[in-house]
Order: structure tokens, then C-alpha cells, then sequence
């Protein structure tokens, strides 16, 4: 099979999932040109307030460096190369590396070398402050930040999969907020399996899950789609990003805002249009990925709560990952259902979570069982997705091109496709 | 806070070595029995933060006597689990015990670390998570039963894979 994906048969050869190679290509041709999420602006509301992440696999500081400006600069000092901050998060006044006392104001412009006397008189100071990434913005919140100055904005980057972000994101006045630091685990795995399992792995559903699916403490909440009869599709976008939806069954007459509580639906109404509206009454799930490594899900994660997960599967090499998890809820909303959206989001989906448990122990499988010559030569199969492609639902009127039905690989293979030309994009 | 006697000390440790080894022996049903029906039971992560901020600590699980049933009901049931079918061999190490009278509500502070070896089967690399317990436990008719406990476990990162397994 020449190259990863075999298009006309829906297979993808195993090496995508394996190869150091793969990754360091996917690193030049991917991370380092896409739109990269970062984190939410509630986790730094103070000026000075900073995070430490990766933009590619290039560490960075994402600081609030005025009330309006967000500056991502990488964590290495100009002179000598040591990390400016060596934590996880914290508020600082200005940059001092630890090694030799180069001092940089917050926005990273550089302050001093403290022995600046020993320059030549012709030095330009101005250009040797922490290197910015030049492109960084926001969408509700979410940060993003991009290596290349080319790079097209977000807003456009984003293209039909910001509609439905923004139904989960921009839904009342007040926005959304991280209720705490985000979960950090490494698992030995490919990343691209996490953004395959949430852009639309429907099928995975009920074996992986069989456990927590069978003791689920919501099932009562669940009855009502039983009965009334529940729609489930993908939508997948032009850029690659996608998501399933599934939600009571068009034509329901009554409102539905399963298990969000009464006090914020009529924020909904204000801040969402029509049509978003419609769909956030009648959803049950709806679970997503932004190209390359940001997915999200909107469930119910208890009797009485919906939250709102966010996470990123940063790529350590072929073969590992670390995942990052975070837990959102409105900001109107009152502690005491912030405290249970937290508590029972980090249940299912968190470092202990019972849904996380079996998917990071199948996914650690999977890589090592390929991670061999005689594997990689049988390909993985995407095949559920070939009779369905090129035939969207034509009743939908929301942004992003339908499919059903769900239980299909369609909105996997279209992500394994975009990847497959970007990562060929410098072929000649 | 009084110390405990020597003795009552010795009953502490043989307390939570016996409740370890039921944890390491997948008695499940038999060690949630050893717990309040008003436990709160929680593991937290470290988070990275400067010297002079102090220690911060992120909750991973924070769960009440439900939501910690529907766990173990997960683990021990071979259809109900991949994470531990097979099961990850287990061995709990208890040390650095101490306890203390809660003069107010008559209750024991107990305090230890913990050590949790966990192999998965054919794996070569094992999973060391090391924490610091803070545990309440009362004193009952049928011997101690574990009011609260928290597990400060010293990492800022999970290090292969998600927890399956409690402490």
C-alpha cells in the first residue's frame, strides 16, 4: 500500500499510528501549521496570571499580560536557552531566567540582560525578547495559537464546527469557565486515536463502555429518548473537524434542555440563535474534535448536570500522548451545580474516570499489538465509512455536511483524509 | 489532638494493613463494607505551582458511597471492565502511620503514605503511584469504619495511563 491512507478502500496503514518518523513529519506539517488549542482565558483571569503548555512540541508560556491581550512566548530564554517559568501555572510581574538573570517584562519584551554595558553599542534589544508565537487568538474563550505567520484566522480555521462551538461555549451572557486545573495523564498511545474515538467513533460505544453504559446512573433521564426515539448523526467540516450529535428526534414539540438547570435556560435564548437553541434542547450528547488535537463533549454526567469536557491529546511521539482534560460549566450557574458538574464530570470522563479507564487500556492495545513488521502489514479498517461518503443528509439546514447514520467510521475517515493531505501537502 | 496509645496505635496499623490487603485481593464488596455510609473519598494531583505558592492539589476523584459502588461494581465485574480484565496485580504498601484523637467528635486522624504497585499483566513497566493519606475513621460496634479519606498522590501528571484501581 503506497502512503498512509488508502482512500478508494477506507484503510489507513498502521504506521500512521506507530511511526517516531510520522511524528516528527506531523510535527513540521501539521502542529506547527495548524491552529493549536492552548487553554481557556478563565484559567488566567489576572494580568500576569500564566499556564505552561506545548504549542507543538515546543514549550510555552500563555500569559494575560494586560485585561485584554493574551501573549503565548516560548519558555526559552534567548540567551542560553533555560525555561523561564519551570512550573505548571503561577502570576509573575516579569520573566527572570534562572541561569544567567535575563529579565523580560511580561508581553516577554526584553527588560535587561544585566550586563547589557558588555553588548556591542549596535545591539538591537528590541528583537531579543522571548520568542511570541504570532498568531494567537480566542474563540468564547478557547485559546488558540499557531507557529505559522501565514496561517489563515481562526474564525475562518474554524469554518462550520464554530456554530456548534459556540452552542457550548457562548451560550449565556457570562460565557463559559474552567471549574479546575485540567487532568494530565500520559498514555501509550498514538494521538490520533483520541481524536478519531470523539470525532465520531460511535461503534466503540458499547463495547468499550459496556461497564459504566450498564450501571449508568442516568438511565432514567435516558428512558426519555427511549421512548420518544432519539436522532443520531455525524457532521464533518471542510477543514477536517467534526463531531455526533444525537438528539431527540426532530419534531418533539416540547422544550428539553435535558438536565440543565431551569435557571439558565433563558440565558440560552439570549445569548444562542434560533436554530442553536433548537438543537441544545434536544441534544442528549454531542462529542467532537477540532483538527488536529482539541476534542470536547457536552453529556450528562449525573441525574441532574451537564457538563462540558474539553481535551487535548498532545502527541509525545508515535507511541504516547499526554492527554489533558478540563471541566466547564456556566458562569451564571450557582457553585453548589459547578461543584457536581466538576465532581461528576471527572467521574466519567477524568485521570480516574470510568469511561477513561477502558478506552486508555484498549488504546495502549491497540498501539502496542501494531507497534510490530508483521502488523503494520494489514492495515486498519475504516471501511463502514465507504458506502456512506459521498452521500450527506440532505434535510440538514445547520452549518457542516450531515451523514447518517451514526454507527458508520464516515466522519473518522474524513479526519484520517484531511491528515493524510496535509501531511502530503509537501510532496512534490 | 491527643496521640493514641501504643495500642490503640497497633490496632490503627492492623486496621488499614488488613484493609490494604483486601484492596490488593479485589475484595471489593468486603472493603466498601468497611466504609461510612456518608464517606467521602477522594484522590487528588499535584499541581506544578512556584515555592511560595504553596502546595495545590486538583481532585480526580472526589465520590460519594454511589458513585464509588458503581466503581468497584465496574472493576469487579469481568464483563463489565477492560481496564482490570485481567486485573492489574496489586500490592499496597502502608507506612508511615500516625493517628491522633479528634477531641471534638471523638473520631481518629489517621495519617499515612501509600505506595501502589500495579503490573499489568505481560508488562514489563509498572505503574508506582505514591500518595499521602489523611483518613477519618470511626470507631464502631463492628470495629473502624473509614469516615473520609483523602489521597495527595505526588505526582502532576499521571504517568502511564488513567487510575483504575483506589487506595
Amino acid at each position: 500500500m503506497a502512503g498512509w491512507v488508502d482512500h478508494e478502500n477506507g484503510l489507513v496503514n498502521r504506521e500512521a499510528f506507530i511511526s517516531d518518523e510520522v511524528y516528527r513529519l506531523e510535527m513540521d506539517r501539521i502542529f506547527n501549521r495548524s491552529w493549536i488549542y492552548l487553554g481557556h482565558e478563565t484559567e488566567i483571569p489576572e494580568t500576569g496570571d500564566y499556564v505552561v503548555r506545548e504549542l507543538g512540541n515546543a514549550p510555552v508560556i500563555i500569559v494575560r499580560d494586560s485585561a485584554e491581550t493574551i501573549k503565548v512566548l516560548l519558555n526559552s530564554c534567548r540567551h542560553r536557552g533555560a525555561k523561564l517559568c519551570r512550573g505548571d501555572a503561577g502570576n509573575t510581574r516579569n520573566f527572570v531566567c534562572p541561569f544567567h538573570g535575563w529579565a523580560y517584562e511580561i508581553d516577554g519584551t526584553l527588560r535587561s540582560t544585566g550586563f547589557d554595558h558588555h553588548f556591542r553599542d549596535d545591539t538591537d534589544f528590541g528583537a531579543m525578547g522571548l520568542v511570541p508565537a504570532p498568531n494567537v487568538e480566542s474563540f468564547h474563550g478557547l485559546i488558540f495559537a499557531c507557529w505559522d505567520e501565514e496561517a489563515i484566522g481562526l474564525r475562518d480555521y474554524l469554518g462550520d464546527i464554530g456554530w456548534y462551538l459556540e452552542t457550548f461555549f457562548n451560550r449565556t451572557p457570562g460565557g463559559m469557565e474552567v471549574l479546575a486545573p485540567p487532568h494530565r495523564w500520559r498514555t501509550k498511545a498514538n494521538w490520533k486515536i483520541g481524536s478519531l474515538n470523539f470525532i465520531g467513533d460511535s461503534q466503540h460505544s458499547p463495547t468499550t463502555h459496556i461497564g459504566p453504559s450498564t450501571l449508568d446512573n442516568a438511565r432514567t433521564i435516558r428512558d426519555g429518548f427511549r421512548k420518544h426515539g432519539q436522532d443520531s448523526f455525524h457532521v464533518v467540516t471542510d477543514e477536517g473537524h467534526g463531531c455526533t450529535l444525537t438528539y431527540l428526534a426532530p419534531g418533539m414539540p416540547e422544550k428539553n434542555y435535558h438536565t440543565h438547570p431551569d435557571g439558565l435556560k433563558p440565558f440560552y435564548e439570549e445569548s444562542l440563535s434560533t436554530d442553536q437553541v433548537s438543537m441544545l434542547h434536544h441534544l442528549r450528547v454531542c462529542v467532537g474534535t477540532i483538527f488536529p488535537n482539541l476534542s470536547f463533549i457536552e453529556s450528562q454526567v449525573g441525574a441532574g448536570e451537564k457538563a462540558v469536557i474539553v481535551r487535548l491529546w498532545h502527541p509525545v511521539s508515535g507511541t504516547e500522548m499526554e492527554v489533558l482534560s478540563w471541566v466547564f460549566a456556566e458562569k451564571e450557574a450557582d457553585q453548589e451545580y459547578k461543584d457536581r458538574v466538576l465532581r461528576n464530570g471527572f467521574h466519567n470522563f477524568g485521570a480516574a474516570g470510568v469511561f477513561e479507564q477502558d478506552d486508555m487500556e484498549l488504546w495502549a492495545s491497540a498501539t502496542v499489538a501494531s507497534d510490530n513488521s508483521i502488523a503494520q502489514q494489514y492495515p486498519y479498517s475504516f471501511q463502514t465509512a465507504l458506502p456512506y461518503l459521498d452521500t450527506p443528509a440532505e434535510d440538514h439546514n445547520w452549518p457542516g455536511r450531515a451523514h447518517r447514520p451514526a454507527d458508520t467510521e464516515v466522519a473518522q475517515f474524513w479526519f484520517m483524509q484531511r491528515w493524510d493531505a496535509l501531511m502530503r501537502s509537501n510532496e512534490p | 489532638m491527643k496521640p493514641v496509645s501504643n495500642d490503640e496505635y497497633l490496632t490503627i496499623q492492623r486496621f488499614l494493613y488488613a484493609e490494604a490487603a483486601l484492596l490488593d485481593q479485589r475484595a471489593y464488596q468486603e472493603w466498601f463494607a468497611l466504609l461510612t455510609d456518608d464517606i467521602r473519598y477522594q484522590i487528588t494531583l499535584a499541581i506544578g505551582r512556584p515555592l511560595e505558592d504553596g502546595e495545590m492539589n486538583t481532585a480526580i476523584v472526589d465520590e460519594d458511597s454511589y458513585a464509588l459502588k458503581m466503581r468497584l461494581d465496574q472493576i469487579s465485574d469481568p464483563h463489565l471492565t477492560h481496564a482490570e480484565n485481567p486485573p492489574t496485580i496489586a500490592r499496597r504498601l502502608i507506612l508511615n502511620v500516625d493517628a491522633h484523637h479528634d477531641d471534638q467528635s471523638g473520631n481518629l486522624n489517621v495519617t499515612s503514605n501509600i505506595l501502589l504497585y500495579g503490573n499489568r499483566p505481560g508488562e514489563v513497566e509498572t505503574a508506582l503511584h505514591a500518595g499521602a493519606r489523611e483518613d477519618v475513621l470511626l470507631q464502631t460496634e463492628d470495629g473502624f469504619k473509614i469516615k473520609t479519606r483523602t489521597v495527595k498522590l505526588a505526582q502532576t501528571v499521571l504517568p502511564n495511563s488513567t487510575l483504575s484501581l483506589l487506595f
